[in-house]
């Protein structure tokens, strides 16, 4: 009897990082990357809101919060709580939201953005901004809580498990370090997918790993079911982890609210100047007001909530930042060190570099996938169900998404002003592309698909300024007069992206594949097919 | 300070991958004896603890550790790119 050939480590996980690494790989690609576009939420935000005008310069933050407070006094007289926060390096206009009585979380509706200057409100276009793609990386979209979460959980714990097993696979981890093989097909490949992996590394796994961290308690509940068991136990919690704030009953006993500005000094004084982002009103003109001022994150990596809440009638201090534990200290770090939002202007390039290695590195290893398995197709015209699949959804994910998110950004171009859900039908935008980059790729051969939806995309992105001149007030020149750099590099940064899959669709156009090749004769095997076996080979030994 | 400790981290990049056979051969170098390899593997630490060093001093150890490592990942990728035109030129 034959007995097979035991596999060693070696071979076991490269089958596991294989396989592992494809199952939810098209997922992946979407939450990394949506993920990496999420570290300039708010510059994306600006740049589809055009009407914000940036601030001419920033005031004070205990003057702006006097300001402020006064704005939301006019605003919402009534409201059982104001809340705002402070403009910053990176958003110079300040935003403002506030509760009415009776009402428990978040109402959208009840905000505005404000100008600190001159007090003015201004209304911008309906949209989500880059909020969209946020809330897209980790819970995608109309998908019923918490199970898009889930799906985001299952995804990054087999990106975890693809990436060590893809450590152990990598036997020479430092031979090819700096190793890439230009012109030598799957060769090459394999080369660009270790490179955008090895160099990243430390990142993908701390990115992965603090993933699965931030919805801990989503996916492991039961330490918290039973730790924590008691109100004042889950307020504790709630307090050191969220910064929840539990505003008392109203005493019914109108009394005038104290001004905020020495109560931010006070706060500035502790945390140092600039450090206060922002301030929450309870109970405003009632005897029972609190003013929780909190810290800013810009500063430090921790995420964890810092608050000091004085009484809002006298201004006596009432609670100290509470001090938090070795766990809640961790967790806030590793809450930090994923959304990044510590990081300054240098820091947040290599954020955005590296993730977008990430992606990268995804998306070879599913281009990897697809070459392999195509030398080893009878008929690589008529390719098997396993196969179809797989590069068809490669090219809707790879090519589809970008393209659907370029479609969002037209769309909050073109879509008039008072359009009546305006926000919902920039994201059907989205939504809609993308279905049709699906259709697109099911009709058309492979190879075309790929390449005409990259030029697609390309020129959606390169002719996106060109909408922002037309439909805006705000021309590429006249950013760079008013050295807008937020315009600016939104706009300098689609054109990078425009030539990046320009690029792409003309090295796909050359590449010569069997999708749109004549029929291999007997003979000839059309030299692409042998020169595919021949890659995979090599890159095999 | 970070644009000094960003130029460091790239030369000790650029010293890490002097240290590799491949990279000498794509430099069309005489192969190096053990000690050379040493040398250059000694500087690329140096020169990468020099730039943890600026970005401490800088940021502080945890905010400098984590520029560490993303000025580390950018440096990588910079020197792998800057090989790729010298290996078609070779």
């Amino acid at each position: 009897m034959k007995t097979q050939p035991q596999r060693g480590l070696r071979q076991t996980m490269a089958a596991f990082h294989t396989w592992t690494g494809l199952l939810l790989s098209w997922v992946l690609f979407a939450m990394f990357l949506t993920g990496t576009v999420s570290y300039f939420r708010d510059e994306i935000s600006q740049w589809m809101r055009p009407e914000l005008r940036q601030a001419a310069g920033q005031l004070d933050a205990s003057v702006a919060s006097e300001v402020l407070v006064r704005q939301l006094a006019d605003l919402a007289p009534a409201a059982s709580q104001w809340s705002f926060s402070l403009p910053d390096a990176r958003q110079s206009l300040a935003t403002v939201s506030w509760r009415n009585k009776g009402q428990s979380g978040r109402s959208r509706g009840n905000s505005a953005f404000l100008d600190v200057q001159t007090g003015d409100r201004i209304q911008p276009r309906e949209t989500r901004g880059g909020d969209f793609f946020y809330r897209f990386h980790f819970e995608f979209y109309n998908i019923p809580f918490p199970w898009g979460r889930w799906l985001a959980g299952l995804a990054a714990m087999l990106m975890l498990v693809a990436i060590l097993s893809g450590v152990i696979t990598h036997k020479k981890f430092f031979t090819d370090f700096f190793t890439f093989r230009e012109g030598k097909g799957l060769r090459s490949w394999l080369d660009a997918h270790i490179a955008l992996s090895v160099f990243g590394l430390p990142f993908h796994v701390m990115i992965t790993y603090t993933g699965l961290v931030t919805l801990m308690t989503l996916y492991m509940p039961w330490s918290a079911i039973v730790g924590i068991d008691t109100a004042e136990r889950k307020a504790q919690y709630a307090a050191q982890t969220q910064g929840a704030l539990r505003p008392p009953s109203p005493s019914g006993i109108a009394a005038p609210l104290t001004a905020v500005g020495p109560l931010v000094r006070q706060a500035e004084a502790l945390w140092g100047v600039g450090q206060v982002g922002r301030v929450t009103v309870m109970n405003p003109g009632d005897s029972s007001a609190r003013i929780a001022v909190a810290r800013s994150g810009d500063s430090r990596i921790s995420t964890s909530p810092q608050n000091i809440v004085f009484d809002g009638v006298s201004g006596a201090l009432l609670q100290a930042p509470v001090s938090t534990g070795a766990a809640v200290q961790t967790r806030g770090i590793m809450y930090g060190l994923h959304m990044g939002r510590f990081a300054d202007v240098s820091l947040r390039w290599m954020y955005f570099l590296v993730s977008l290695a990430g992606t990268a590195m995804v998306g070879t290893g599913l281009i990897m996938w697809t070459m392999k398995r195509r030398s080893k197709l009878g008929d690589p015209l008529r390719p098997n169900l396993g196969f179809y699949l797989v590069e068809r959804l490669n090219i809707v994910t790879m090519a589809g998404l970008p393209l659907a998110m370029a479609a969002m950004l037209w769309a909050n171009r073109l879509l008039p002003l008072n359009w009546g859900e305006r926000s919902g039908w920039e994201i059907r935008a989205f939504f809609i592309a993308w279905a049709l980059s699906l259709l697109h790729a099911l009709v058309r051969p492979a190879k075309r698909a790929w390449s005409e939806q990259l030029m697609f995309v390309a020129g959606a992105l390169a002719l996106l300024p060109l909408a922002s001149w037309l439909t805006t007030d705000r021309p590429l020149w006249r950013s760079i007069a008013a050295r807008d750099w937020t315009f600016l590099g939104v706009e300098a940064m689609l054109w990078c992206f425009a030539v990046l899959f320009a690029v792409l669709a003309i090295r796909s156009k050359r590449v010569s594949g069997p999708s749109n090749a004549p029929r291999p004769s007997r003979k000839g095997a059309a030299g692409e097919t042998v020169s595919w076996t021949r890659s995979s080979q090599a890159a095999n030994q | 300070m970070i644009a000094l400790g960003f130029f460091l981290c790239l030369a000790g990049f650029a010293s890490l991958a002097m240290a590799t056979t491949r990279v000498r051969d794509d430099l069309c170098l005489k192969p190096w004896t053990p000690y050379q390899v040493l040398s250059w593997r000694t500087v690329a630490i140096l020169l990468l603890l020099l730039s943890w060093c600026l970005a401490v001093q800088s940021s502080g150890w945890l905010l400098g550790t984590v520029r560490l490592i993303g000025t580390s990942h950018v440096c990588a990728a910079m020197v792998l790119l800057l090989l790729v035109p010298i290996r078609r030129h070779r």
